[in-house]
């Protein structure tokens, strides 16, 4: 039986220490179809019942509780696939209710599956070209993550049969964690089911490795498009200008990157804007200055310094502050002005010594011409 | 108002002792050190029908740079150990259950805690991989919404992450509006415009929560911790959660659970902001009166075990704690 309650969306916390009763328990079946694309058709089927294992289907009022919480629902089965909602894209198909479509579980944890007639359906496609469970291992080799969501938030909670399907995608090794819990009931003709009993039992994670060769991987897509517009160097921090060129606001991330040391910032930048960030304390002389949004590197810029106070800017980077070489250079600018002054000075008193010496030198021939006469 | 009440929740901040004059150079001070024996019951009940044989998810105080904790013994002896997610470990315990009928789970632990005080850190930022890990969305914490990262750049950007940390503690603690909350409310929610400014609406979870959103958007590392603020070095806190709804701040005075935000600083690791603590901004100030019980980190809808005991079928009714310190 699955413990998944929807009571349980409004967890409470330590600080106050309550969980909500539920009023009742609902079944929760999967179906996980892998198409050769890289995208997962996800089916959700729901089905209520009491505490003393009664079928709810049908029931007015949880009926409305759960047409009030299909988005919530949605977002359980879109964690399956990514521990970002932000990272994948999707399409939510349908919401429907099936009267002929059988939901199991394990009531009341007895060992005995039960069978429930009609579900509520959520489908929804899932593409997972950019989701950050799925790993590129070749060529057209890949590992797909599935998480039991479920347990993950509400750790009483399980889905309680899943079953996967793999179309034009061939399935070359499975596995699941934790290790102690149980495996596939069956694994034939392509597909995979697991029947879970207790949360114990169920996979916190199924794992796989597909072979998928029409699929292409690329990622955590950016949120915005831009460039680094400025960097300054000066008295070991480096203060980057990053402007958005485009027409959307999101984050991107700034490393500066050298053979001793790392530093990112991430930053958020409306539509056109600009901002500038600073990092001190930084170490060595040869840097990178990279710029990403998602897993995309958007820029990317080499810098150079001797002894921190010389600075030789690669190609594309501007010219450092002049104000920082003004100030390096000063001392030689007051050595050469304290030495010319110093000759000045001595030059006026060599003169003024000679000028002296010649006046008393004609003083005397005049006065020796006079005595002389 | 506010303070009284803050007063009852925090009935004994600690005064942090005046022996760390000098730590220049050094990244953290450890102040104080204090062992605890740590003892919990929780009562659960059976309100089917039918016999239960039930899983219950007991949450185990943590180790960490500034704690250890040691599992003396559990009533009855658990199934096996676990580790979530974020890393936090729990017990699992199964009991069997008559219908309308009960059974205690009995614990008790050692735990040591280190009060710190931060010295010279957080002057570098992190790692690309860090700062990706620690800054993404999450069910509670929604970077993308533009109030608060309008708020965030206008009052705490900074050019260290030390300097961030402080003005983020400085703004937040200044617009606590303290309430308990029963249900988790999420920074966006938590967020209130007034007249004039904006109020932090609820208790210690909507600060933290608050907190790390903002930090995060401003590209810093930053989780909750949860776990017990003690009230001293000897005592006992207990809750009737039969009761619990009716209670309202009375609560307070016999309850210490309690979260709060950590930001993570390259040089030292995590380090703990609890602005609730004297409420001040507490950048790396921790004292020796917090039992760490789990962080949440990187899990869309938090952590799934931030509560004292956790059955499947069965009814938690009663918690207690009960502890006793000596310094080391």
């Amino acid at each position: 039986m699955n413990r998944f309650h929807l009571l349980a969306v409004l967890i409470s916390t330590y600080a106050v220490l309550t969980y909500a009763q539920p009023s009742y328990w609902i079944a929760l079946n999967y179906k996980v179809t892998f198409s050769s694309d890289g995208s997962a058709l996800v089916e959700a089927m729901l089905h209520p019942f009491s505490l003393d294992g009664n079928s709810l289907f049908g029931d007015a009022r949880v009926e409305r509780d759960l047409n009030a919480s299909v988005r919530g629902i949605a977002n359980y089965t879109l964690l399956m696939f990514s521990d970002n909602l932000k990272l994948l894209s999707y399409s939510l198909l349908s919401y429907e209710k099936r009267l002929h479509e059988t939901v199991m579980c394990d009531v009341a944890n007895t060992g005995v599956m039960s069978s429930f007639k009609g579900a509520y359906v959520l489908s929804t496609l899932v593409y997972l070209n950019t989701s950050n469970y799925v790993r590129k291992l070749n060529a057209t080799l890949y590992e797909v993550k599935v998480r039991d969501s479920f347990t993950s938030m509400d750790v009483r909670s399980w889905i309680d049969v899943i079953h996967f399907c793999f179309k034009n995608v061939r399935l070359r090794e499975f596995r699941w964690e934790p290790p102690f819990a149980r495996g596939p009931k069956s694994a034939e003709d392509g597909c995979m089911l697991w029947e879970n009993y207790n949360e114990q039992e169920a996979p916190d994670f199924y794992v796989f490795i597909l072979e998928a060769p029409s699929f292409e991987y690329v990622g955590e897509p950016p949120e915005i498009s831009a460039v680094i517009s400025n960097i300054e160097y000066g008295y070991n921090r480096f203060t980057v200008t990053v402007k958005n060129t485009g027409l959307t606001s999101g984050y991107a991330y700034v490393r500066v990157v050298s053979n001793s040391s790392e530093q990112a910032r991430k930053i958020y930048l409306s539509a056109r804007a600009s901002r500038e960030v600073t990092f001190p304390n930084i170490a060595g002389e040869v840097f990178i200055i990279e710029l990403y949004s998602g897993s995309e590197l958007l820029d990317n810029r080499t810098f150079t310094t001797y002894h921190g106070d010389v600075v030789e800017p690669s190609d594309t980077v501007k010219p450092p502050d002049t104000s920082d070489k003004q100030q390096s250079t000063m001392p030689s600018v007051t050595v050469i002005l304290i030495v010319t002054f110093i000759a000045v000075i001595l030059i006026i008193l060599v003169l003024t010594v000679f000028f002296k010496k010649s006046r008393q030198q004609s003083q005397e021939n005049y006065s020796t011409d006079v005595y002389l006469k | 108002m506010r303070i009284r009440i803050l007063g009852l929740f925090l009935l004994l901040a600690t005064v942090i002792p005046s022996r760390y004059d000098s730590f220049a150079q050094t990244p953290v001070v450890v102040t104080n050190t204090v062992t605890y024996s740590l003892h919990g019951r929780f009562l659960l009940v059976n309100n089917n029908n039918f016999t239960v044989r039930d899983y219950v998810y007991v949450p185990l105080p943590q180790n960490s740079s500034f704690q250890k904790s040691f599992v003396n013994y559990m009533e009855p002896n658990p199934l096996r150990y676990l580790r979530d997610e974020d890393g936090n470990f729990y017990a699992i315990v199964v009991v069997e259950v008559e219908p309308k009928s009960n059974v205690w789970i009995n614990v008790s632990y050692t735990v040591k805690v280190s009060a710190y005080r931060l010295g010279d850190a957080g002057a570098l930022w992190p790692s690309l991989e860090i700062v990706r890990k620690y800054t993404s969305s999450s069910g509670y914490w929604n970077i993308y919404n533009s109030t608060l990262i309008d708020l965030s750049y206008r009052t705490a950007l900074a050019d260290t992450p030390l300097e961030t940390a402080r003005k983020l503690a400085e703004w937040v603690v200044a617009r606590v509006g303290y309430r308990i909350e029963l249900s988790r409310l999420g920074s966006d929610h938590a967020l209130v415009a007034r007249r004039f400014d904006y109020v932090i609406v609820g208790d210690c979870v909507e600060v933290a929560d608050v907190y790390v959103t903002m930090a995060r958007i401003l590209g810093l590392p930053a989780r909750t911790a949860y776990g017990l603020l003690l009230s001293g070095l000897k005592g006992r806190m207990w809750l009737n959660l039969t009761t619990l709804h009716e209670e309202g701040l009375q609560l307070l005075e016999h309850w210490g659970g309690h979260m709060w935000p950590q930001v993570y600083f390259t040089e030292v690791g995590w380090v703990d902001v609890d602005m609730l603590d004297g409420l001040k901004p507490n950048v790396g100030v921790y004292n020796e009166n917090h039992i760490l019980f789990g962080v949440e980190e990187t899990k869309y809808y938090g952590s799934a075990l931030s509560s004292a005991c956790i059955p499947s079928y069965l009814t938690l009714q009663y918690v207690e704690y009960t502890y006793e310190g000596e310094r080391t």
